[in-house]
């Protein structure tokens, strides 16, 4: 069985129910996203969901206006958790940063402008169904900006994964829905597992040098 | 007369006991919503099996039935969500898949 991975899972109440609910899918690494307030929890969740039989990551998702708070909220956060995501920025701000400080930034921020800086930085992109869903559903025009990065970004073989974004367990997908569902969105024909399996390890990698021992998990 | 190769793919709801007919119309209605009346006919999607429920689709249309099985719930009003568990080329295959313990693999 492969160890696939769900790398964006909010953390509520019912964060029990979606652990046993992604091993059963066939998930066997997932990244919870906390609040800043919601720390102390982490290690508590992480031993949770070892005892269900599922590998759990944190992850922190920042909206941040400027540089200075940019630099101050990602400084604060390394201390705590292990993925730092950027959900919402300004271009401008984006174009002027060093990305190499951040693991992720959701691909519905960035902009087609930004895509040799973030090939350059090595930073991966994340395609969170809930949000696309959420979008489609209320006719945002915003989903278009998203479907067009994302084809854009996936064309030049920028890394992209492929997240939930669930917070509860009806919300959770199988990694045959992710792997089939995203060509059918960007209009591709290739199937691909990279999204959720060797892309998401890299990531876990390069974030947490040394959490595991062996090449191929 | 052409021949057209078929994909079956095996779905669950969650909750569970939701009547089949209720899980097949909103798949179509999905795929009819996202990609309009021309691909569910050209998609030839049927329903095979009521109990797990086991749709058939013309192969070249499978991330499109997919995609629409994943729109379930997250798309329209309804309350349940659709889940795919195993794809393969004959009914008796995804039962095997998912009998054992490959529970979603490709």
């Amino acid at each position: 069985m492969n160890s696939y991975f769900d790398l964006h899972v909010i953390y509520t109440e019912k964060i029990e129910e979606v652990l046993s609910r992604l091993l059963e899918l066939g998930f066997k690494y997932v990244c919870i996203e906390f609040s800043f307030d919601q720390r102390k929890k982490i290690e508590d969740i992480k031993k949770k969901a070892k005892e269900i039989g599922i590998e759990a990551f944190s992850r922190i998702d920042l909206d941040v206006r400027n540089a200075v708070e940019y630099h101050r909220n990602i400084t604060k956060s390394k201390a705590f958790f292990d993925i730092i995501s950027i959900r919402k920025a300004p271009e401008e701000l984006l174009k002027n940063v060093n990305l190499r400080r951040t693991h992720l930034i959701n691909l519905s921020t960035v902009t087609t402008r930004l895509l040799w800086k973030i090939k350059a930085s090595e930073t991966f992109l994340e395609f969170n169904f809930s949000e696309f869903f959420s979008l489609l559903r209320k006719r945002d025009r915003s989903y278009e900006r998203l479907l067009t990065n994302a084809l854009i970004y996936d064309f030049y073989k920028l890394p992209i994964i492929l997240c939930s974004g669930a917070s509860e367990p009806r919300n959770l997908l199988t990694p045959l829905q992710m792997i089939y569902s995203f060509p059918a969105i960007i209009g591709k024909k290739e199937i691909n597992k990279k999204y959720i399996l060797t892309l998401p390890q890299l990531l876990i990698r390069k974030a947490k040098p040394g959490v595991w021992k062996f090449e191929g998990i | 007369m052409k021949v057209y190769r078929k994909r079956y793919v095996m779905v669950s709801a969650y909750p569970e006991n939701i009547d089949y007919r209720d899980v097949y119309m909103s798949i179509k209605n999905c795929l009819r919503e996202l990609f309009g009346e021309l691909t569910v006919i050209q998609s030839r999607i049927r329903l095979v099996r009521k109990k797990p429920v086991i749709i058939s689709v013309k192969s070249e249309f499978l991330p499109h039935i997919i995609l629409a099985i994943t729109s379930v719930g997250r798309l329209d009003k309804n309350t349940f969500t659709l889940n795919v568990h195993s794809v393969g080329t004959t009914i008796r295959e995804i039962i095997r898949k998912n009998g054992t313990e490959t529970k979603s693999e490709l």
